[in-house]
């Protein structure tokens, strides 16, 4: 039942840590409240925001902390693949393996919440679980969600009431100005300078979601590497299409 | 210039800039800034964490600084921005101190849960009075109590104050809190580690036996069976069983019918939702419990949003705290609204969507929505789709290029065009600019 572990806790991605989050206006709480999790007088800490706005990040950043803090064994990531697989068929026996599994965990963040939707009855009674089991233990549930529990019609009242009970922090979009901070900061950590222009050109222009800037600053930086120009509008609208 | 001059002059200077731009410009690049040495009369070096600091610095609010400056030192100055060699330490992080567990005992029972802490109304003084009977006398009056309530209402906390009471009143008898899906945990485990008779024994030696949450045996065959046995011998025995559930025993879906006439063989007691005195005065007593000054309105306010489910209140007034501390504020009506933004989304408009504002506006120019996402040029067809295209700039945050992917997977520059052609219309065109505020008008409602 340990070596189960691996299929359900997916590995880190390593760039994604608390000193590389961009910390902004629509972020700063989320943020505060993700680095005093574990001090807080709650079980739960529940990130609400759009696809892109940094919330795996944070879940990822938590973890990888807490392992380091703490050790290999006090923090867990999941997604609702990995507690499908933890909790199979609801059975007791499925049950009560998942719970053995995470007893030492004292963080276990969950993504995609809103992905449970649509899944067996199980996967929703074993988080349930989960929070009872971490509570009674004074560990901590970290949960990203798309939808705050209010707006997930399909949660069942008791897991609604329990995620309730803890923090609730919303990330909002990103406004330009943060959007250009970010843009600054990626293309920084590729030791990359971007002129203002081509920062109002990006910003006006990518999708509003981080992953996207990225996969958009990396593409750049290698087309201006490959053909040995610097990275200018005209390059921009030629690599990216925009 | 002397360099407590210039330090004085440097504060000066960030204070007017403080009021010049956004807080969160002024926090994110101009607060971290380090004054350097001030070398000849009138050049100064102002120091930034890194290169790229130094660049967008330089760019973007050097004459805003130099302005600054030159006001707070009374003559003209020079500023030459530098990478700091010594940059200041970035925040410590809070927590490096060890994880702080909850205290719990052997028996599963929580400290904080006592008959002191809660809150008795005309919705639970039936469950409590019952409850306080049995911490009392155990094992004489109701045999099995079997406490039914609604999500989040403190059957859970009944529970455990029983135990707290018993504890202290009775340390020589044994009492045990368990959830029954902890039990139906430790059942499995016993059948896997050979260890069936210690985890019988350990159950039907207790004196008080505390189950919480008895509808999760539901559908769970072997533990119902386990959990039967457990019950039987406990009665026999003439210790005190406790149960809690969200439904009566006759509603749980799947429970053998032995154990429901056996749930319903004590009494059973309700607990309803609290009414809005009852809610304030759980605000009031848990504010007081963590020292935070609730006011009457805040209360009030908290107590009216939030009706059925005193955990869901308390969790709500846990954010308050949380939130007043994040943000330095003391707690005010307007931080409690503050806090409570996106859990009362059930009852607020979500954000308008793409496609409400395409229906919104294809209903209005009484065309098809499919008109509006089609490539037909005709004016009647484009005109609205260029407004409702203004329209998903104006009222949504996304960027172009998801307006042109919304609208037929365009190029954005098409949407850049009609936001840009409608919003310089608009002026002009007293049509338009109807159109324009009745729709948002109907989109924002």
């Amino acid at each position: 039942m340990i070596s189960g572990q691996k299929i359900l806790d997916f590995g880190l991605d390593p760039v994604f840590t608390l000193e590389s989050l961009i910390v902004g206006p629509s972020n700063r709480l989320a943020h505060a409240a993700v680095l005093g999790l574990m001090e807080a007088p709650v079980s739960c800490l529940m990130l609400i925001g759009a696809s892109g706005c940094g919330k795996t990040h944070l879940l990822h950043a938590a973890v990888g902390r807490q392992r380091r803090l703490f050790g290999a064994e006090s923090a867990a990531f999941l997604d609702p693949a990995g507690l499908a697989s933890a909790v199979a068929d609801g059975g007791e026996q499925a049950l009560s393996d998942f719970l053995l599994r995470w007893r030492g965990q004292v963080l276990v963040a969950v993504d995609n919440l809103e992905r449970l939707q649509g899944g067996a009855e199980a996967l929703q009674e074993g988080l349930l679980f989960l929070f009872n089991h971490l509570r009674a233990a004074g560990g901590r549930l970290l949960i990203a969600s798309r939808y705050s529990p209010t707006q997930l019609e399909w949660l069942r009242p008791d897991l609604r009431s329990r995620l309730l009970w803890g923090s609730v922090m919303e990330i909002a979009a990103p406004d330009d100005m943060e959007l250009e901070a970010i843009l600054i900061k990626l293309a920084a950590d590729r030791q990359v300078r971007l002129g203002s222009e081509l920062i109002k050109y990006l910003c006006a222009r990518l999708p509003r979601r981080i992953a996207d800037l990225a996969e958009a600053l990396e593409r750049l930086d290698r087309a201006g590497m490959a053909q040995k120009r610097p990275l200018t509008v005209p390059l921009a609208k030629e690599i990216l299409g925009l | 210039m002397q360099n407590m001059e210039i330090e004085n002059s440097w504060q000066t200077a960030l204070e007017t800039l403080r009021t010049q731009v956004a807080p969160r410009v002024f926090d994110m690049w101009l607060k971290p800034l380090r004054l350097g040495r001030a070398s000849g009369a009138n050049q100064v070096d102002i120091l930034a964490a890194n290169d790229f600091s130094v660049q967008y610095v330089r760019e973007h609010y050097g004459a805003l600084l130099t302005a600054a400056l030159t006001d707070a030192v009374g003559q003209p100055v020079v500023i030459r921005f530098a990478i700091d060699p010594d940059p200041p330490a970035p925040p410590v992080l809070p927590s490096e101190a060890p994880v702080r567990t909850l205290t719990v005992s052997p028996s599963g029972v929580e400290g904080r849960y006592t008959f002191d802490s809660f809150v008795v109304g005309s919705c639970n003084q039936f469950a409590h009075a019952a409850a306080a009977r049995v911490a009392d006398a155990p094992a004489t009056a109701y045999n099995p109590l079997y406490i039914q309530g609604g999500v989040g209402l403190g059957k859970t906390h009944l529970l455990h104050a029983i135990g707290n009471a018993l504890l202290r009143s009775r340390p020589e008898s044994k009492t045990l809190y368990i959830t029954s899906e902890k039990f139906m945990n430790q059942m499995v485990d016993s059948i896997r580690f050979n260890q069936q008779p210690h985890f019988r024994d350990n159950f039907r030696s207790v004196d008080v036996l505390l189950v919480d949450d008895i509808q999760f045996i539901a559908g769970k065959k072997g533990t119902q069976e386990e959990f039967f046995h457990t019950f039987n011998a406990l009665q026999a025995a003439n210790k005190q069983i406790v149960i809690t559930s969200d439904s009566f025993p006759g509603e749980i879906k799947d429970l053998e019918e032995r154990l429901r006439s056996r749930f319903s063989q004590g009494l059973v007691v309700d607990i309803h939702p609290p009414d809005l005195e009852t809610r304030m005065a759980i605000l009031k007593k848990k504010a007081a419990q963590d020292g935070l000054d609730l006011q009457d309105d805040a209360a009030f306010f908290l107590a009216e949003a939030i009706q059925t489910n005193v955990r869901e209140l308390e969790g709500a007034l846990i954010r308050v705290s949380m939130l007043a501390s994040l943000e330095k504020e003391p707690v005010s009506l307007s931080l409690v609204k503050e806090s409570l933004r996106g859990i009362l989304a059930r009852s607020e408009p979500r954000q308008v969507s793409m496609d409400k504002i395409i229906e919104t506006v294809a209903a209005y120019y009484k065309i098809k929505p499919l008109d509006i996402r089609s490539d037909k040029r005709a004016r009647r067809y484009s005109h609205p789709r260029q407004v409702a295209m203004f329209l998903c700039k104006q009222l949504t945050r996304y960027s172009y290029p998801d307006i042109a992917y919304e609208f037929g997977n365009r190029n954005h520059t098409t949407v850049l065009y009609a936001v840009e052609k409608i919003a310089s219309l608009q002026p002009v065109d007293a049509e338009l600019e109807r159109a324009v505020q009745t729709l948002t008008a109907m989109l924002r409602k």
